[in-house]
């Protein structure tokens, strides 16, 4: 009956925050405290950092190039080939990054909770449902990240305030860590901005750019999104390193759950919150599995000229799912997702930025004032 | 060869016996009804040959001309036809010869309010069967229509599902011209429109629709329109017929379009700038486009204080949540997480448990399916019997089951509580879309746990946020959201501050109150009036 509605800035801001709160943030404390020790949170914030960098020049790409998605304008701006090829390297790097996280995250199902339910099931149910979601057009997915949002914000803001009387102020300090040098932090930063979750957050600019509003709603929503995540990812992972100190951050495999565990309600209506806190993790998970796949999608049917990303909907399914049976252990699991999240920093970072770069030389694309 | 033959032979034949089946493909479209008063009276009486109820009276109106009175005896008034049409045609004579007969009969002579002239065979046809009495009189080419139906109606009654403590107790009923009338009754403005148009091949039920010109949003009109427009089929028995072509969702369990039998409901709704349909023989009328929160708003929600009636519907949506999550949540608890609850808790769940000899989801399973058996007993049952039937069931389903050992104490609780939680639901329909789904999170929660749960929540969730009614997001004004919508949804903030009508119906005159600064506290009776009393005294 009407034209179609287009997203806002909020919902933008709101799905950035839900792709980028994840299953990765569960095991951040960890890696971040494995390279600099109590300097974590000061790697962290480099990491993230860096990966606002990112999203500046995706964000300038999108304004640059409005209603036009990623793929069409690296077409215009480095010919058809040559984008064709990055386009499949994008594809190929998503289905890698998104089968591996689905798979972290099966993995922590099945360690804390359904240690016999065959990881098939925990990896098939996720992704079945995952895919069925993306059957909607993308206003609608903006609408459903807009919908999640409360029900994972207030729930870490009530974890983090739970946890705050635990936290030891000296866990925390010193700032810089115990004998680190600049180029530890650099790695760690880099190691850090190689997050899935990084990732997912810059690239789902380009789903988002060219149906929102106005360029001017798409920066201001990712702008906000980005700064909005990093500020929670920060203060959860301050709490977690100020109640367990860097040294016993590093053992768990996902501090952050661990912390789940230990926090308690004040009064007695329930004997363990990190079931409570599962169902949140599930949807969070949900959410960012999301946003993944449907920048699989996206991005695939924009490659192959199709009619709309609805169409891969399901086919993507096979590919995405043998990615994520194909890590054999937890520790094969993290060294490829770090291998990969690695590598993909050319994609999400480099490759946007001599694009924006070909952009200015060549003047292609709406000039900026 | 020869079969192939026949084939085709019996298959011509058969469509020519088809042919000759129907009366009403026996009259040609166009057919006129002849001119020759015996010829025209004959080719009607053919029509209806041996019709029981097909009443003819001959007549020798004004002195000396024939005239014929047809009528189904079953949907006439006689006496609107005695005094009205007959007395008036034998009592007068012909006083000026200066007009035509024609003239005569219907300006001077007849008493009837509702006249009208058909030549063609079909039209008088389907005014005979719509209750109209028709009139031939030699020297008339015209035939003359005259409305004296009359069906039994029952009274303006209570509405039995959507009752109110405070408000209105009318209600629709099946006569769809009482029902406009009730609705003019409370609209009387000209920019109320009612279009009707007829559907059902056979039964051409009259079918309204209703709508404000001066708020509705046109393109919303256009497409209701659009949509009935498309409908072809043999009956509309009930509006029910219509809601499933016109919604935009058939595999849906959620109903997307809201009905009511309140003529209140439809008039807030349509100055909110919906659309109302309705259909003759239905007391129910049909509101588009229905948003997820409209079903869980009662009428009286306006009539009483704001405070009180917004924890009322809070407790509504709390109690449609309660009763889809609670058997579903007690059977990812016993069956996969125990240690969630505390120990207490969880010796007293085992302990009732002890000699039940079923898993947890077989239990609740089966206490479900026994209670929704019940309710449907229930429902079809005479109320004679009703009310041994729900002893029955408190007793053997809810007693002696636990006396048994079959289900445990807690999961009776578990399921009276589901089962009462569900009956807060204002409406019928959005009820049974939840009675269904519950069972649906039981399966997966059977097979997942809390994981099968969550994701079965999400697959709801989203199917929800997916949804769409006539392009409105069925969940507006929540997502996406608008902040003047959330006054009136889960809360509903005084009347005086609802300024605007819902803004996801994009009306073409948003406003709903005027003025709604100017309602100052006064105190007629406060003290400094009483001082310029004073003053006016000395």
């Amino acid at each position: 009956m009407r034209e179609p509605r287009q997203i806002t800035a909020s919902q933008t801001m709101m799905s950035i925050f839900n792709s980028m709160i994840g299953i990765s943030i569960l095991g951040l404390p960890r890696i971040a405290s494995e390279h600099v020790n109590s300097g974590a949170v000061l790697v962290t914030i480099i990491g993230l950092g860096i990966m606002m960098i990112g999203m500046g020049i995706m964000t300038l790409l999108g304004y640059r190039f409005p209603k036009t998605s990623f793929i069409q304008f690296s077409k215009q701006i480095i010919g058809k080939k040559l984008s064709f090829l990055f386009g499949l390297f994008i594809l190929v790097f998503f289905i890698l990054l998104i089968g591996f996280i689905t798979r972290e995250f099966s993995f922590m199902l099945s360690s804390f909770l359904y240690p016999d339910t065959p990881m098939i099931v925990l990896v098939g149910a996720m992704l079945i449902i995952v895919a069925i979601a993306t059957r909607n057009d993308i206003t609608t997915i903006s609408y459903i990240h807009f919908f999640y949002f409360p029900f994972l914000l207030i729930p870490l803001l009530l974890l983090i305030v739970l946890a705050l009387e635990n936290v030891d102020i000296r866990y925390v300090k010193p700032f810089l860590g115990n004998g680190n040098t600049f180029s530890d932090f650099l790695q760690g930063g880099l190691t850090i901005a190689a997050f899935p979750f990084v990732h997912i957050g810059i690239f789902l600019l380009t789903v988002l750019t060219p149906h929102t509003h106005s360029p001017k709603n798409a920066i201001r929503g990712s702008l906000l999104g980005g700064l909005f995540s990093s500020l929670l990812i920060i203060l959860t992972l301050f709490v977690t390193i100020g109640v367990f100190g860097s040294m016993e951050a590093k053992s768990p495999l996902w501090p952050l759950y661990v912390l789940t565990r230990m926090v308690q309600l004040p009064l007695e209506l329930l004997e363990r919150l990190d079931i409570l806190f599962l169902g949140i993790w599930v949807l969070s998970a949900f959410t960012t599995i999301l946003s993944g796949y449907l920048i699989i999608i996206y991005t695939g049917s924009q490659l192959f000229n199709l009619k709309s990303h609805r169409v891969l909907s399901y086919i993507a399914l096979p590919l995405v799912f043998g990615a994520a049976m194909y890590p054999q252990n937890i520790f094969h699991l993290f060294e490829l997702i770090e291998l990969v999240g690695k590598w993909g920093l050319i994609i999400t970072m480099i490759y946007p930025l001599f694009l924006l770069f070909i952009a200015l030389i060549r003047k292609k694309g709406k000039v900026m004032k | 060869m020869s079969i192939w033959n026949r084939f085709k032979k019996s298959h011509t034949s058969s469509s020519e016996n088809k042919k000759a089946e129907t009366i009403s493909e026996k009259i040609v479209v166009n057919e006129m009804l002849k001119t020759d008063y015996p010829t025209a009276i004959h080719q009607i009486q053919q029509v209806f040959e041996d019709e029981a109820d097909f009443a003819i009276r001959e007549l020798v109106v004004f002195g000396n001309i024939n005239a014929t009175i047809m009528y189904f005896s079953s949907l006439v008034d006689k006496k609107d036809i005695s005094e009205d049409i007959i007395k008036p045609l034998l009592i007068n004579t012909i006083s000026n010869h200066e007009i035509s007969l024609k003239e005569v009969v219907i300006r001077q002579t007849l008493y009837h309010a509702d006249v009208q002239q058909a030549v063609q065979l079909a039209d008088i046809v389907n005014g005979l069967l719509r209750g109209n009495t028709i009139l031939i009189i030699e020297g008339i080419p015209e035939v003359i229509l005259i409305n004296t139906k009359k069906l039994e109606k029952r009274s303006i009654a209570q509405p039995e599902t959507e009752q109110v403590i405070r408000g209105p107790r009318d209600g629709f009923i099946e006569s769809l011209e009482t029902n406009i009338s009730l609705l003019r009754d409370r609209i009387p403005v000209p920019e109320f429109k009612v279009k009707s148009k007829q559907i059902g091949r056979i039964t051409k039920s009259t079918v309204c629709i209703f709508y404000m010109e001066n708020i509705t949003n046109p393109s919303l009109v256009e497409d209701v329109e659009k949509r009935l427009e498309r409908i072809d089929i043999d009956r509309v028995l009930d509006s029910g017929y219509l809601e499933q072509f016109i919604q935009d969702n058939p595999r849906s369990p959620f109903p997307q379009v809201k009905n009511t039998e309140r003529p209140d409901v439809a008039v807030g709704n349509l100055l909110e700038g919906r659309v109302v349909i309705m259909v003759d023989g239905s007391p129910i009328a049909l509101i588009v486009p229905g948003t997820f929160i409209m079903f869980y708003q009662s009428s009286e929600d306006y009539n009483e204080r704001t405070n009180v009636m917004s924890v009322i519907r809070m407790t509504r949506i709390f109690s449609i949540i309660f009763s889809l999550v609670t058997p579903s949540t007690y059977v990812a608890i016993i069956s996969y997480h125990p240690e969630l609850i505390p120990t207490a808790f969880s010796v007293a769940i085992t302990s009732g448990r002890a000699g039940v000899p079923f898993p947890a989801v077989i239990e609740v399973f089966l206490m479900e399916a026994a209670m929704e058996i019940l309710r449907e007993a229930t429902v079809r049952m005479p109320k004679q019997v009703g009310g041994a039937l729900s002893i029955v069931g408190v007793l053997v389903v809810g007693q002696a089951a636990v006396m048994a050992g079959f289900v445990s104490p807690i999961t009776v609780v578990v399921i009276a509580i589901t089962t009462i939680g569900s009956f807060a639901t204002p409406t019928y329909s959005m009820a049974n879309g939840f009675r269904m789904l519950r069972f649906f999170l039981i399966f997966t929660t059977g097979v997942l746990g809390l994981y099968g749960l969550i994701l079965g929540l999400i697959l709801i969730m989203n199917h929800l946020l997916s949804l769409r009614s006539f392009g409105v997001p069925y969940l507006s004004p929540i997502s996406p959201m608008n902040w003047g919508g959330l006054r009136d949804s889960f809360i509903r903030v005084p009347l005086r501050w609802l300024i605007d009508r819902p803004e996801e119906l994009f009306v073409k005159n948003s406003q709903r109150i005027n003025n709604p600064k100017e309602y100052p506290t006064t105190n007629p009776l406060g003290p400094e009036r009483h001082t310029d009393m004073k003053e006016e005294d000395q």
